[in-house]
């Protein structure tokens, strides 16, 4: 609870410290506020707390989500340093809007009334609608904000909708008592009470970005400042699918069949479109839309084979993705600048010549999203097929592991730009902040790929 | 006990020093001058000796007789536990204490030998990076890590038997031996998968303890050392994969020294004798590797009879006796296997690390029938190559003596057939290896020129070799001369041996006089044909007896294995290229590119950026959602 109270707190500081006009203080004050939080996170780890009339229940699964959301704003953070040198206004803002969603975050894994989910859903939401809108000058940065928040409110409304369905049926928010009453009608559950789950799931889907509800997100990866997608593509998605997880394993299971049956076809469907979308892209932050998209696939993979360890995969994964996915946006940010702002992947060409280094953590990281073994990426997609094979979903695993080889092929579209050559001798300019923490994110996930380890959650 | 634990932490350094050679010499190989990375690579070596020596007394003073020490958490998934952990008990502590004693010797030899080699830098990385692989085989505690360091040594034999690139059949060798190894490794890998698959471990210590509850001769447990054996029989050249390694003689002398007669090759043996408690549950494998040994020692001496390159005589030896570790493995006497492992570990890498003298003498020369006379210019040498081809030959007392004599006299337990083919093979062993002796040393010098003595650097290891391989015996002096088998109970915690059948002393005489009688009549005749009437051999092809050509082109196994299986093979992918891929595959798979590249655009072409077809889209896809989930 401190965690979340101290992030609040944070974000209006922040807030203030804009005022004098020192952005040089704001990434270290962040950053110092997050280390904190980090630590009296860590420190509830074991000894779980309830809040609210049980509203809020703060466990386990809720402090190694926070922690790993946590890790990575850091790391974003410290990309910021370099990246937010060259904005003039409103740099402060920025920052806290990130430590405003962050909170909401906070809240989606440890809700355990759909209230609260809502409210996690919602405090996240808002300030990305604005952060997507950050270069208020960007005709497409407007479009992405825009677009974000028209399909994002419709998507609201149904998930508001929903949860007056089923309560209109249970008469209750709180998750275990709605699982009871579901429990009573053995697999039979009446239309209204079955519509409303489906679209609590749905508003649910649509964050996580689950076909067919994934329209908005390339288009608003591709329009929002490169910095506050990767925000989106990594803490939102993971705070996403620890929400995914929980409204499940505290409410919905065993799921009544036919949602199940629904929840797999969005699957397969993600798989597909999330795979099949990046085939052919030529923008990278696209691609890398596409790509998260299709990581999602692969999630909910390990969210609806409910075994007891799906939760540590689910971490794992999420993890090891967002770890891989950060430092790629960064060096996307780094080549995009030397390319006079172009963001084909053809500005990728001649990267190897000119920084070996670089050009082979890029390559690490690629591989690691793709799946190649001795990389962190490969251990979380092999946990995940283990354990959907495990509890019997095989066609669908091996459609998936079927998409995985796909994925490889535009992953390595990339990687065959960066080791292209060209005359094109625009200097790539990485400082010395950047270069280390590529480098410390490409080795951490080489370093997870062989020694694996699994929090216990 | 108590004291054990904090110093046993320590052990992570035996591997480290070598890796960390490797690191330094391979990254640093474009600045390294002179004799630096010699003296780097060899002091890691050194270093790596003082810690298992160290380690030695610890484990001693503990009172203990095996220590595992686990470095971290390596595959943690489900129900898959596999820790990176090492196993220090006897029988690893020997294999350590030799690799890392005869190793400094070989890489200290080395400075000298590969001194003005243009990659002498990236010679010794290899040579460390190997070191380091060899550490990890016989250290790991579970059969996945002894796994690694298994590949890990494959890749170093490989990239050093083709150390000079640029002569193809160097290349060729190097294949050669990759390939046969793989097959070996293919065994291998089953067979761990299949021992995973029973026991759901693969660490040493849990398949041990769960093997008791198999009965003796269970098929699966028959099965998985068989499968273990095809690994071994690859990597210690035994038939029918022995091939690779006279061959692997292209490399420089210290890598055959090293890797293809002191450590690599007996991987296999140490393997078996790890794996002891599996094979004492298959009587039938052990039989198997009974027949295996014994044939491959026969054939591989009876081959090195004829042939006139000294390291490939040597090449043949080394395969001849690695068969008779495995004739003693499949005795059950594993102990004796490991024994016989450490005197030929001493004598044969003093032999090999002579014969480099003498080539290196010669000018690259390998030809014995050039040679001669060299007793005279080079004395250390030639005093050291002696003692090594006594040793070798199992005169007593040395060190030779002791271990062949101890396989011998447990192939008699066995059978009498069994020991006197055994015999036979020691006989031509002693035969073909004073002929390599006297050719090489004795008589007059057949090619103009001026050999000279090696430098220190290159004889100091001789001289420390040549005392090993002349007192390695003592380390296991039999009860009948007074011992007491020191070294076969400093296994005994470690290699579960097949229970002996103790023969008497006085049968026990009695077979070694016969075998001495034997011996010194054969050196006798070596002695008549090669010194007194100065007979050198013929031209290869030009033997009038067919058995002698037979002989001479190694039983045509080569030329066999080209048949049998390259030729088919080659046909067989050639018809599978020009057929198979050409016409159906490469089209199929064309296809199946194009559809889904086609797909990959149309989910492009959905996604225009209208907002209100999103819109749509979504909608129209939760009103089927609906209708999905109301109707299923």
């Amino acid at each position: 609870m401190s965690a979340l109270i101290i992030t609040t707190v944070l974000g209006i500081i922040l807030l203030y410290l804009g005022l004098t006009k020192n952005k040089a203080i704001l990434a270290p004050a962040a950053i110092t506020g997050l280390l904190i939080t980090l630590f009296l996170s860590l420190k509830t780890w074991g000894h779980g707390s309830k809040y609210f009339h049980d509203m809020i229940i703060i466990d386990n699964f809720s402090v190694a989500f926070n922690v790993s959301m946590i890790i990575i704003t850091i790391l974003i953070f410290l990309f910021g340093i370099n990246y937010y040198k060259r904005m003039e206004l409103h740099v402060a803002e920025q920052y806290s809007l990130m430590i405003f969603a962050l909170a909401g975050a906070f809240l989606m894994t440890s809700f355990s009334n759909l209230i609260m989910l809502f409210l996690g859903i919602e405090i996240l939401s808002i300030p990305l609608y604005i952060l997507a809108g950050g270069k208020k000058t960007s005709y497409r940065s407007n479009e992405a904000s825009f677009k974000y928040f028209m399909l994002g409110s419709f998507a609201t409304a149904f998930f508001l909708f929903g949860i007056a369905l089923v309560y209109g049926a249970s008469a209750t928010f709180y998750l275990p008592e709605i699982k009871t009453y579901i429990a009573q009608f053995n697999g039979n559950l009446p239309p209204m009470l079955m519509v409303g789950l489906l679209f609590i799931l749905i508003g649910v889907a649509f964050k996580v970005s689950v076909a067919p509800f994934h329209f908005w997100s390339p288009d608003v990866y591709e329009g929002a400042p490169t910095l506050v997608t990767a925000f989106m593509a990594t803490v939102v998605k993971t705070a996403g699918f620890a929400a995914f997880y929980r409204l499940l394993s505290m409410g919905l299971l065993p799921l009544p069949a036919p949602l199940k049956k629904a929840l797999w076809v969005m699957t397969g469907l993600t798989l597909l479109i999330g795979n099949l979308g990046a085939l052919r892209q030529t923008n990278f932050k696209r691609l890398l839309a596409y790509s998260a998209i299709a990581h999602s696939g692969f999630i909910m993979l390990a969210v609806l084979s409910q075994h007891d360890l799906s939760a540590s995969v689910l971490l794992y994964y999420t993890f090891v993705y967002s770890l891989a996915t950060v430092p790629l946006f960064i060096i996307f940010i780094l080549v995009k600048r030397a390319s006079s702002g172009l963001e084909t992947l053809h500005i990728f060409q001649g990267l190897y010549k000119k920084k070996p280094w670089i050009a082979v953590f890029t390559t690490i990281l690629l591989m690691s999203l793709a799946g190649i073994p001795l990389t962190a990426g490969f251990i979380a997609k092999y946990q995940v097929f283990v354990l959907s094979i495990s509890q019997g979903y095989l066609a669908i695993s091996i459609f998936a592991i079927l998409m995985a080889l796909i994925g490889i092929y535009y992953y390595f579209f990339v990687v065959r730009e960066v080791f292209t050559e060209t005359a094109e001798s625009n200097p790539i300019i990485v400082s010395k902040l950047n270069a280390a923490l590529i480098i410390v994110c490409g080795v951490a996930v080489v370093a997870l790929g062989i020694f694996v380890w699994n929090v216990p959650i | 006990m108590v004291g054990l634990i904090p110093i046993i932490n320590i052990v992570w350094l035996i591997p480290a020093f070598p890796l960390l050679g490797f690191l330094i010499t391979g990254s640093a190989y474009k600045r390294l001058k002179h004799r630096q990375a010699g003296i780097i690579a060899s002091a890691m070596v050194f270093f790596s000796f003082i810690a298992s020596v160290v380690l030695y007394f610890v484990l001693r003073s503990s009172g203990q007789e095996s220590a595992t020490v686990t470095l971290f958490d390596w595959i943690a998934i489900y129900n898959m536990n596999i820790p990176f952990a090492f196993l220090i008990d006897h029988l690893s502590l020997t294999m350590m204490l030799i690799i890392t004693g005869v190793g400094f010797l070989i890489h200290l030899y080395s400075i000298g030998y590969m001194s003005g080699d243009e990659r002498v830098n990236s010679f010794f990385a290899q040579m460390n990076l190997f070191t380091f692989s060899m550490l990890l085989l016989v250290m790991g505690a579970n059969y996945l890590v002894l796994f690694i360091g298994w590949e890990g040594v494959g890749l170093c034999s490989y990239l050093l038997i083709g150390f000079w690139f640029k002569n193809p059949m160097n290349n060729y060798a190097a294949r050669k031996a990759f390939v046969m190894n793989r097959i070996g490794d293919l065994g291998f890998i089953l067979g761990i998968i299949l021992l995973f698959f029973t026991f759901k471990s693969v660490s040493f210590s849990e398949v041990f303890s769960q093997a008791s509850a198999f009965q003796s001769g269970a098929p699966v447990i028959t099965m998985i050392t068989l499968l273990l054996l095809v690994g071994a029989v690859g990597k210690s050249a035994q038939i029918p994969l022995f091939t690779w390694l006279p061959d692997a003689m292209a490399g420089p002398t210290p890598v055959s020294a090293l890797i293809h007669a002191a450590t690599m090759v007996t991987a296999g043996v140490y393997m078996i004798a790890r794996s002891s408690i599996l094979y004492n549950l298959a009587p039938i494998t052990l039989n198997v590797i009974i027949i295996l040994g014994l044939a491959t020692a026969i054939l591989a001496a009876v081959i090195a009879l004829r042939q006139n390159d000294i390291k490939k005589v040597l090449a043949y030896s080394t395969v001849s006796q690695l068969g008779y570790m495995f004739l003693a493995l499949g005795l059950g006497a594993y102990s004796t296997a490991i024994f016989h492992l450490t005197t030929h570990a001493f004598f044969k890498a003093l032999l090999f690390l002579g014969a480099g003298s003498v080539i290196h003498a010669m000018g690259g020369e390998q030809d014995i029938r050039k040679m001669g006379g060299l007793s005279k210019t080079m004395p250390v040498t030639y005093v050291t190559f002696f003692a090594g081809t006594l040793a070798i030959s199992g005169i007593p007392p040395f060190s030779g003596f002791f271990s062949k004599d101890l396989i011998l006299s447990k192939a008699f337990e066995h059978s009498v057939l069994l020991y006197i083919v055994a015999l036979v093979g020691a006989l031509l062993t002693c035969f073909y290896m004073f002929r390599l002796l006297y050719l090489v040393f004795f008589g007059e010098q057949r090619l103009p020129g001026h050999p000279h003595e090696s430098p220190r650097v290159m004889t100091i290891p001789l001289v420390i070799l040549s005392i090993l391989a002349a007192f390695g015996g003592v380390l296991n002096i039999p009860s009948f001369l007074g011992g007491n088998s020191n070294f076969s109970n400093f296994l005994q915690s470690s290699v579960i041996s097949k229970a002996p059948e103790e023969i008497s002393h006085s049968t026990e005489i009695g077979l070694i006089l016969t075998s001495l009688v034997l011996l010194s009549l054969v050196i006798l005749l070596a002695y008549r044909t090669y010194v007194r009437k100065a007979l050198v051999p013929a031209e290869e092809g030009k033997s009038i007896f067919f058995f002698n050509r037979l002989i001479e082109r190694k039983f045509y196994i080569d030329e066999i294995y080209t048949e049998v299986f390259e030729k088919p093979f080659g046909f067989l992918s050639d018809f599978l290229f020009s057929k198979v891929e050409n016409t159906v595959l490469d089209p199929a798979v064309d296809g199946i590119g194009s559809a889904t590249s086609g797909f990959g655009t149309l989910v492009r072409r959905i996604q225009r950026g209208n907002i209100s077809f999103y819109l749509f889209a979504m909608v129209a896809g939760i009103l089927l959602f609906i209708i999905f989930i109301l109707i299923v």
